[in-house]
């Protein structure tokens, strides 16, 4: 078993999505580390993301999961449980996952695991884990990474992207 | 006018320092980004909703035990607090 960095992006600009496409088939299974913040300034402390599948068909967003909140305390269910802090709550913090697609490259279902949270000085924290997979048909060519709530992804975001044989 | 928001391509077929692209979001992509949006607060504002009437049932479990003679320690031991 062999774990190659397929890229690493780190943002120099805010953006809306960061979009990998043209994804090498020649893998097993993927991983995606990244360490993000956003440019929402309301509300919770974090905004959920999402990472769609080959555009905007198929998106992890929920799944059976289990989460602390400091706000909310401890609960499971079905959710959206990737975060992305936002700046103003903690210009030093980045809210940190990993997601490892299984069996990307084959047209079946593909499961994801995503452990992670969002920690922030002065609001909510946020910690979870969660199972999920999307839906059969095709294989994996291109993962986009977006806020859920129109925030940007800011400056200095970073994303990897992992590919194991 | 706020700026047209961006997306950041990395586009894996090409060489290493040339797969980066900064584009514009179209006007569909736009749309459907702030349809999105719209989803998410509604399913935000639910969430809230549902913790808030979890932690008033709470609350109303523990007055109801109290009024039956529970102590706190015995009650915390019941709710997990």
């Amino acid at each position: 078993m062999a774990y190659e960095l397929v890229e690493t992006i780190e943002l120099t600009a805010d953006a809306a999505y960061i979009e990998f496409s043209s994804i090498p088939q020649d893998g097993k299974d993927l991983v995606l580390r990244m360490a993000v913040r956003n440019s929402g300034s309301s509300g919770l402390g974090y905004d959920n993301l999402r990472i769609d599948k080959n555009g905007t068909t198929q998106y992890v967003t929920t799944g059976p999961s289990m989460y602390g909140d400091s706000t909310y305390g401890i609960g499971s269910g079905n959710g959206s449980y990737i975060w992305s802090n936002k700046e103003s709550g903690d210009l030093y913090a980045w809210s940190n996952h990993e997601v490892y697609i299984s069996n990307y490259a084959t047209t079946g279902h593909q499961h994801v695991g995503v452990v992670g949270g969002a920690n922030n000085w002065y609001t909510d924290n946020i910690v979870g884990f969660m199972t999920t997979h999307y839906s059969s048909g095709s294989a994996i060519t291109s993962l986009r990474i977006r806020d859920l709530s129109s925030d940007n992804i800011v400056t200095g975001s970073v994303v990897s992207l992992y590919k194991i044989y | 006018m706020a700026d047209t928001p961006v997306k950041v391509v990395v586009d894996l077929s090409k060489p290493k320092g040339e797969r980066e692209s900064i584009i514009p979001l179209t006007a569909e992509e736009i749309a459907e980004r702030e349809a999105m949006a719209a989803q998410a607060a509604e399913e935000q504002a639910q969430r809230e909703a549902e913790e808030a009437q979890k932690a008033q049932d709470k609350a109303d479990a523990i007055a109801t035990l109290t009024s039956l003679g529970l102590t706190e320690a015995q009650i915390n031991a019941l709710v997990g607090a």
